[in-house]
């Protein structure tokens, strides 16, 4: 028997939420199915494809710089973008969905090659519930990881550190746990680890630096491989992602005891994710009334969310890309290696006044349009042209026929507890005024979605 | 009008007026040291050409590295014996004549980074290129200044979302293009309630960040808008949008508004082909824009307030490339326009193009000495607090 608040709380964490009319067909099953439910809709899972392979037809055009050209004029990132927002709201594996989300943060890549970003992301999703080891060492050769972080130019006779600092600090073992020394150890033992003419990975031996290394007090001739097995071997990489996991899947807040307690099972079970996984969404303290509603949603989340809930259908695709920009977050553009900061960073005045206002711009009842700045000014755009159009240019179509189905029995405290993840006793107590006038289900759950409580998850 | 539509209108009506009011407990702080003067930060992105900028006209080499796209000296407005702007920059060429403009040669930092975000990323933050600050410059003036409190207008950017430099720890600042606009999407029945509820204690303590920050922002939305509505500018501003921001601050600093530092971009200036037309439409439209706005600022008494600081993610590569543009380079020029300067004329000597550095000229000015300047000569505000290290000033207001 499980309450309303704890699965909107698994399924908005774990995945990217449920509709309000199935949550109460989930109340008979007890937390540790519904996790495991959610495990084994994950077992299986689509790859994102927009985007034919275009390198194979092209092996022989003359070496990665037109290859490069080709592949960034072959089509545009955007496409992939809202492919994956679609996928993100639509697909079975919400689990497998999320965690590729959280990994596309925690690795944060954003090069202008739709295919290569297309296949990392591939890729991350494959192992987004496996071993981390095995991860690491397939985006240590994805190759948009490897034009990002410049080990493209990583040479045995000119050594570019870029990769191995990030590796180190931002991607297992964090600032303070190494030293600079170690950093140029491992950049040498990743010499050569390049994208090949063919536009795949390919390790250039006669750049790869031969000569003993000393990483992390142990000598020898590694190669990225024993760095990465070295890191591993490190309790505090475990430590490390533990506290990004806990943070970006609990609270933002860290809890150093169920933190250790994380790392202590990541460490022994030899880096699972699945088993880190199902241990933290099993765990009592998950479902504690101080981890409820206490994540601030990222927009990314927030306009999935929206299309889970009302299917929301953007009339001009391109303003679901604007809205991202607007927000703060768009998939495959992080605003650096260290990804986004999330939590209060998402916040500020004018984000939070529109966050308030999507659903009168979906539903059409104004016309705001935010500015973008960097957008170069043509000569003839005029003021004119600008103003033209009146009408909400986030205007969508949206789908209330399930919410009307199956919750317009329900009585006003049922439905704040549907769409409201904070106290629910506290939130109506605030709104009973403008609740009270309402009569009929499609503006309190307007009214609802447009609450700052709403933000929260 | 009911009851209670009257309390919550009348309640709305006093919240705005009382919006720096309530806020007004910061103020000592905030307002103690500060001296009313303000800064104005144009950034142009996508990494604007110095060289074609500020033209090192005496230099055969950088005709012989430029060919189809060096300007000639006899088109460029002369500044001294070596130095010229760009022929379309005749208002800043003006500025310049009447000792309001300091050039500010050589401007970088070490390990330049040459991708767009990254080098604005730091820019924005002020860090060195090896660390990732998640807070940007005037984000954490808006911090030291006073932590829990500054309005969000304190610091406003013309434009739709909230740039890095904004952004500080506890504090941000606030954009908006269109006050009028803006101030519409705070007529939300959902907002009405967290207004009416100004003061109360939340137990969720996010619940309570939105609460407040709901509050400071409606407060300051309306705050600006009311402001803006007090003085229309009569000068003649350019129909560009740089034009149009440009008159908004004037507009926001003629009424009174009590906003330390406003942020404006003008984008564009990524010419990999066929540069000369980009970057002349361009740098016309900053020149204009901001010769109408020192006008203006000047016709008011006003100028002796404002110093503006204009400079971009990085300069161009010195050799032109083969569609008549220029890659990505480092070190770029910035400019200091303002009735407070003591020192006008220019600073870092001329760009070295005999001595490049991968073929890009090497920086002799920390673009975080400009900062570190703006902060203790013209805000005289200590800038250890908000730049993690010391810099230097450059002795210029």
């Amino acid at each position: 028997m499980t309450n309303t608040r704890q699965i909107i709380h698994l399924y908005n964490r774990a995945g990217f939420g449920i509709h309000p009319g199935n949550v109460n067909n989930r109340r008979e099953k007890s937390i540790e199915t519904l996790v495991d439910d959610l495990f084994e809709d994950s077992k299986d899972w689509t790859d994102l494809k927009e985007f034919e392979d275009i390198r194979q037809d092209n092996k022989t055009v003359g070496g990665l710089r037109v290859l490069k050209m080709i592949l960034k004029s072959k089509s545009d990132l955007g496409i992939l973008n809202l492919k994956w927002l679609n996928k993100m709201a639509a697909d079975q594996a919400q689990l497998r969905e999320r965690m590729t989300f959280f990994w596309h943060n925690h690795f944060a890549t954003s090069e202008p090659f739709p295919v290569l970003m297309q296949e990392q992301i591939n890729t991350m999703r494959r192992h987004a519930l496996g071993n981390f080891g095995e991860l690491l060492l397939q985006v240590a050769k994805d190759p948009a990881m490897i034009l990002w972080l410049n080990n493209q130019q990583n040479k045995k006779s000119a050594p570019n550190e870029n990769f191995a600092r990030e590796l180190l600090e931002l991607f297992t073992l964090g600032r303070g746990n190494y030293t600079e020394t170690d950093i140029r150890e491992a950049a040498r033992a990743f010499t050569g680890w390049s994208v090949g003419k063919d536009g795949y990975f390919n390790k250039k031996q006669k750049e790869h630096d031969e000569d003993e290394k000393t990483f992390l007090g142990k000598t020898g001739n590694w190669d990225g491989e024993d760095i990465i097995r070295f890191i591993l071997k490190q309790k505090q990489t475990a430590v490390f992602l533990s506290t990004k996991i806990y943070r970006q899947f609990v609270n933002p807040v860290a809890e150093p005891k169920r933190i250790e307690a994380m790392a202590e099972l990541l460490y022994s079970n030899g880096y699972d994710i699945s088993g880190l996984m199902k241990f933290v969404l099993k765990s009592d303290w998950f479902y504690s009334t101080e981890n409820l509603g206490c994540q601030i949603t990222s927009p990314v989340e927030l306009l999935v969310g929206y299309k889970r809930i009302l299917g929301i259908q953007m009339k001009n695709t391109n303003q679901m890309l604007k809205l991202q920009r607007t927000l703060g977050q768009v998939l495959f553009f992080p605003p650096n290696v260290a990804g986004w900061p999330g939590d209060r960073a998402w916040i500020d005045s004018s984000s939070l006044l529109l966050r308030l206002n999507l659903m009168n711009l979906f539903q059409g009842n104004t016309s705001y349009t935010p500015d973008e700045k960097n957008l170069p000014e043509t000569p003839k755009e005029s003021d004119k042209s600008k103003r033209k159009s009146k009408q909400s240019p986030f205007l969508c179509t949206m789908d209330w026929q399930p919410i009307e189905k199956r919750l317009s029995a329900m009585k006003l405290s049922e439905l704040v507890q549907l769409f409201i993840q904070t106290d629910s006793e506290s939130f109506l107590k605030r709104n009973e005024g403008p609740l009270s006038k309402m009569n009929d289900l499609k503006s309190v759950v307007s009214y609802l979605l447009s609450a700052p409580e709403y933000q929260l998850n | 009008m009911n009851r209670r539509q009257f309390l919550f209108t009348s309640g709305m009506a006093s919240a705005a007026m009382m919006a720096p009011g309530f806020l007004l407990n910061a103020r000592p702080n905030l307002f103690g040291k500060y001296k009313g003067k303000i800064l104005v930060v144009v950034q142009l992105s996508g990494g604007n050409d110095g060289l074609n900028t500020v033209i090192p006209y005496r230099d055969d080499t950088y005709y012989k590295l430029r060919p189809t796209i060096g300007i000639k000296a006899d088109i460029a407005h002369k500044l001294n014996d070596d130095l010229a702007f760009h022929p379309k920059m005749i208002g800043l060429n003006a500025l310049f004549d009447d000792g309001l403009v300091n050039v500010i040669n050589n401007v970088g930092y070490p390990n330049p980074d040459r991708s767009h975000f990254r080098s604005m990323d730091i820019w924005q933050t002020a860090s060195k290129s090896s660390e990732y600050l998640t807070t940007g410059w005037i984000g954490r003036l808006l911090d030291a200044q006073c932590p829990d409190c500054a309005p969000s207008y304190t610091a406003i950017e013309l434009d739709g979302t909230l740039s890095l430099a904004m952004r500080g720890e506890k504090m941000k600042g606030l954009a908006l293009t269109d006050p009028a606009k803006t101030a519409k999407l705070t007529s939300l029945p959902s907002i009405e309630v967290s207004m009416e509820h100004q003061g109360d204690h939340y137990d969720e303590p996010q619940v309570e960040y939105l609460q407040k920050t709901i509050v400071e922002s409606v407060s300051s939305v309306r705050y600006v808008h009311e402001h803006q509505k007090k003085w229309s500018s009569t000068a003649a501003y350019p129909v560009t949008s740089i034009g149009r921001h440009l008159k908004m601050v004037a507009e926001l600093i003629q009424s009174g508004c009590e906003t330390m530092v406003y942020y404006v971009s003008l984008g564009g200036f990524d010419t990999h082909a066929m540069q000369p037309g980009t970057q002349s439409r361009l740098l016309e439209q900053y020149s204009q824009a901001v010769k109408v706005f020192c006008d203006d600022l000047k016709a008011h008494q006003k100028l002796e307030d404002v110093a503006i600081l204009t400079f971009s993610e990085f300069g161009r590569r010195v050799k032109e490339n083969a569609g008549k543009g220029t890659d990505h380079g480092s070190a770029n020029c910035a400019f200091l326009i303002g009735g407070g300067l003591k020192r006008p004329g220019f600073t870092g000597g001329l760009p070295n193009l005999g001595d490049l550095d991968d073929g890009d000229l090497k920086y002799k000015i920390d673009f975080r000495d400009i900062y570190a300047t703006l902060l203790e000569e013209w805000l005289e505000i200590d800038s250890q607090q908000i730049m993690s290290e010391k810099n230097a000033t450059l002795k210029l207001f």
